[in-house]
């Protein structure tokens, strides 16, 4: 370690919170892939459209499957995207786009069936919702709040405080008792 | 991902033996096994990839430590495997193992048992090839009245899962991390201790998520180089590291996890209003093994817990000087994120009277 | 305000420092017995080796290999061919080219003694894999064997490619053997000339599930075809991975001189010492933790060297091009003056 001494001020290294970094435009298709599983989340209009570019670029290069799911967290929805995944084959790319909450979990689901960052690009339509897990009972609760802000856990029921630190494994945010240590 | 189902706590009931009641008769010195964080003449504390190599004795003014792998607490042992347990108990989501981590958790079962018969032989004793079977053990701990019998691999031969027994034995909480789509992760994890984090939660991230909310670690390149070391570390040697914090409890609570924030974040309001919180303020230290296992490659990024007070830290004025000397210094960033910028001038102030 | 200063003493160490205190993870040089041999094919000899004391023998991860003593002062390395889980006895197929192999071939008997070193491991097996191709080309079937053993000890699936030449299939009944036990997802490809491989190889990397690893070890015509298919089938590189035949030793570099500027001290620094065990010996103190150039503490000024090799994590691209420090206990040079 270098003695530095009588330096003026010290340089203070940035931060690098651990948060989703979500392109600002929708990335390509990734030609090297020898087929792609587009799928589109949430039923809105954007991902739809989203969806249909990345369809007519992939279709074009290699074959394709569209998957239009409404509802990640609807057990049938479920079911069908974890077939779509166990009919893929290794040499797949697979393209993700919704609402920030229906991404998340379904990256984090792909992640679960061993899909490497090199085979997932996701484009996040709004971000009005975000998966928020409760540290005090584990469950997922989806809710319009920002990093910061509170949202009620479906599972216990507390006033969480969201934090800004999410976890691609679980796909989703921090949180923890707003009102811990209040008396 | 798996969770281990909820077993029956196994009580703690110590053999009454002679090794068993001179172990227990150890005096009860916080200060005497605290493996001391600070370098002689050193002032002003920043994040480093401060590695040294394990199991090398280690004097301080209070005592010694670090002989061993395992610290078990002296004459406290019964009391934090008692904590330990009753955390397991409460909330099995304690322990996390993903899929592909099984081997090693049998992996550092083996090794830890190994070597605690090793470094422990009047109390701790591991019998292999029990009947003749190389894949056989018998594990038997005085100090808590565990007489285990088991096969290596075979999961229902064990009461819970091979993570959870070795937890269930030593005061450390268990991490393992392997690396995966070239990145090393907290693949598995037996955390009743945790400060202020969550295993739930942390459990399958990468180095650098796991320390996105450490300021300066990532830019600063020490997350970088932490899982370099990680991953390049020789099979044969096994290394530690120290850290330390001032934990946000004035209790000797080891449990200060994210999961029971509710039922500790009340503590240190409590104690400043009664007036006693700065003298019971606990320096907690951490210390961290690293040991490549074999058979899975999985490394331990094993958390030893130590705590001690600002009273007791005070009876060494040395230690004392250096600790209101380190906490004066200490950025505002780093002080935020480690929860305690707001007691500093009362800490230094009770250090240095 | 200053920033971190560190006026640490070097660190002294016990001498006798143990990493592993248990006998069963031992992996330094030592001698372990022949107890079996078996001759597989006319040109491939099985060796089994155990502890002569009985003592258990270190675990290692599928797909690991075993320096062994080959006669004459070299050492080759054996990829051995258990699962590794808890062994017995460490198992190598050895076939007979010449040098070492053609000594080992010659001179083993049961009952004799090996010098060995290790386990190591430079090919292991993904633990997130969802399934594993292994492909194997003729004596590269030894890493291929670990770990589809491995694959069944776990319950795990895997679809083996083995292409050899007819008569030159070392450990075929094995893997049928692996193949044909009750449950096992376990399936055999064969191939036996070069097209045969290549319409294999293609074929195979199209059609693996999602979440695949593939691991491969023959000789380089066959890894060349395997890469070049597997980027054609779009796998990542993160799931392809490969081994050669000889694993690469651990460079012990040319011996060098090292000048303390203050002093005009010269250290001799011979091949396989580092620059930081040169100095210590030489009495000459210098601050150390992990020896591993990950740590920092051993950083020392330069003033001028004719060549600076750093093997380090610590230094940036720019510091090293400034040549103004070097990590002791990893890099290496030729004549190096430091500012000490």
């Amino acid at each position: 370690m270098a003695e530095v001494t009588g330096a003026p001020a010290e340089v203070v290294p940035p931060q690098h919170p651990s948060l989703p970094a979500w392109p600002t435009e929708p990335p390509s298709v990734d030609q090297t892939g020898t087929s792609h599983l587009v799928l589109a989340l949430g039923g809105g209009e954007d991902a739809a459209s989203t969806a249909r570019s990345w369809l007519a670029v992939a279709a074009a290069q290699a074959p394709t499957t569209l998957g239009v799911l409404d509802d990640v967290d609807d057990p049938e929805d479920r079911a069908t995207l974890l077939g779509l995944v166990d009919r893929a084959r290794t040499g797949v790319r697979v393209l993700v786009v919704g609402g920030q909450y229906d991404v998340m979990q379904a990256l984090a689901l792909l992640r679960a069936r061993g899909a490497h960052e090199s085979e997932l690009r996701a484009f996040v339509t709004d971000r009005r919702e975000l998966p928020v897990f409760c540290g005090h009972c584990q469950s997922v609760t989806r809710a319009v709040v920002e990093p910061g802000g509170e949202a009620d856990c479906r599972g216990c029921g507390r006033v969480l405080e969201v934090h800004e630190h999410a976890a691609a494994t679980l796909g989703a945010f921090l949180a923890s008792d707003a009102r811990a240590g209040a008396s | 991902m798996t969770t281990t189902t909820e077993a029956p706590v196994p009580p703690i009931a110590p053999l009454d033996t002679p090794a068993v009641r001179a172990f227990l008769a150890q005096p009860l010195d916080h200060m005497a096994r605290l493996p001391w964080p600070f370098p002689d003449g050193y002032e002003a504390f920043r994040y480093s990839v401060n590695v040294d190599q394990a199991r090398v004795p280690r004097p301080t003014l209070a005592g010694e430590w670090g002989r061993h792998l395992v610290d078990l607490g002296g004459a406290e042992y019964p009391t934090i495997m008692a904590e330990r347990r009753a955390v397991l108990a409460a909330d099995p989501a304690r322990v996390k193992v993903l899929p592909g981590m099984e081997l090693a958790c049998w992996d550092l079962l083996l090794y830890y048992f190994r070597d605690l018969a090793l470094s422990y032989p009047e109390v701790m004793h591991l019998d292999e090839r029990v009947d003749g079977d190389a894949d056989r053990f018998r594990w038997r701990n005085d100090l808590l009245g565990t007489d285990q019998e088991f096969t290596l691999g075979r999961e229902e031969t064990l009461p819970c899962g091979p993570l959870e027994m070795l937890a269930r034995e030593v005061p450390d909480d268990l991490l393992l991390v392997r690396e995966r789509d070239g990145r090393l992760h907290f693949d598995a994890g037996a955390v009743t201790f945790a400060a202020a984090w969550s295993v739930s939660f942390d459990v399958g991230m990468d180095m650098y998520e796991i320390h996105g909310p450490v300021p300066r670690m990532t830019g600063s390149g020490m997350t970088a180089r932490a899982e370099q070391f990680l991953l390049r570390m020789p099979a044969d040697q096994v290394f530690r590291r120290v850290n330390w914090n001032v934990a946000a409890s004035p209790t000797r609570t080891y449990d200060i996890s994210l999961e029971a924030l509710p039922a500790w974040a009340g503590d240190m309001d409590a104690a400043l209003a009664a007036g006693t919180a700065i003298p019971d303020c606990q320096l907690r230290i951490e210390l961290e093994h690293f040991v490549r296992l074999p058979m899975s490659g999985a490394v331990t990024f094993n958390i030893r817990t130590f705590m001690a007070s600002l009273a007791e830290v005070r009876r060494f004025p040395a230690y004392a000087a250096q600790l209101a000397t380190i906490l004066d210094e200490l950025p505002e960033d780093l002080a935020t994120y480690k929860g305690f910028a707001h007691l500093i001038p009362q800490m230094v102030a009770y250090l240095r009277s | 305000m200053s920033a971190v200063v560190s006026s640490t003493a070097p660190v002294q160490r016990a001498e006798a420092y143990v990493g592993h205190q248990h006998p069963g993870y031992a992996l330094g040089r030592r001698r372990l017995h022949v107890v079996g041999l078996e001759r597989l094919t006319d040109r491939v000899l099985h060796v089994e080796l155990a502890d002569p004391s009985g003592r258990p023998l270190a675990a290692f991860q599928p797909g690991s290999h075993l320096v062994v003593e080959a006669g004459e002062g070299r050492r080759n390395a054996y990829s051995l061919t258990g699962d590794g889980f808890n062994p017995a006895t460490y198992a190598i197929s050895v076939l007979r080219l010449d040098g070492g192999s053609a000594w080992l071939h010659r001179t083993l008997e049961v009952g004799g003694e090996l010098e060995v070193e290790g386990p190591r491991s430079m090919f292991p097996a993904a633990h997130d894999q969802q399934h594993a191709l292994l492909v194997a080309g003729g004596i590269g079937v030894t890493p291929v064997l670990s770990h589809a053993r491995a694959a069944v000890r776990a319950g795990r699936s895997a679809t083996v490619l083995y292409s050899y030449r007819p008569g030159h299939a070392a450990h075929l009944d094995d893997l049928h053997e692996l193949a044909g036990r009750p449950g096992s997802r376990v399936r055999v490809v064969e191939a036996t000339d070069v097209k045969q491989t290549r319409v294999s190889l293609t074929g195979l990397l199209a059609d693996q599930p999602f979440g695949t690893h593939a691991y491969a070890c023959g000789p380089s015509g066959l890894l060349e075809a395997y890469e070049e298919a597997a980027e054609l089938a779009g796998w990542p590189a993160s799931r392809v991975h490969l081994e050669r035949f000889v694993a690469p030793e651990l460079d012990p570099g040319d011996p060098f001189t090292a000048t303390v500027a203050s002093t005009g001290r010269r250290v001799e620094v011979p091949s396989g010492t580092s620059l930081l065990e040169g100095l210590l010996a030489a009495g000459v103190p210098v601050g150390y933790l992990c020896k591993q150039g990950v740590c920092g503490e051993c950083r020392l000024p330069v003033r001028a060297a004719a060549a600076l090799d750093h093997r380090d994590v610590v230094l940036t691209a720019e510091e090293r091009q400034s040549g103004a420090h070097v990590m002791a206990c990893v890099s290496r040079g030729r004549d190096i003056e430091l500012d000490l």
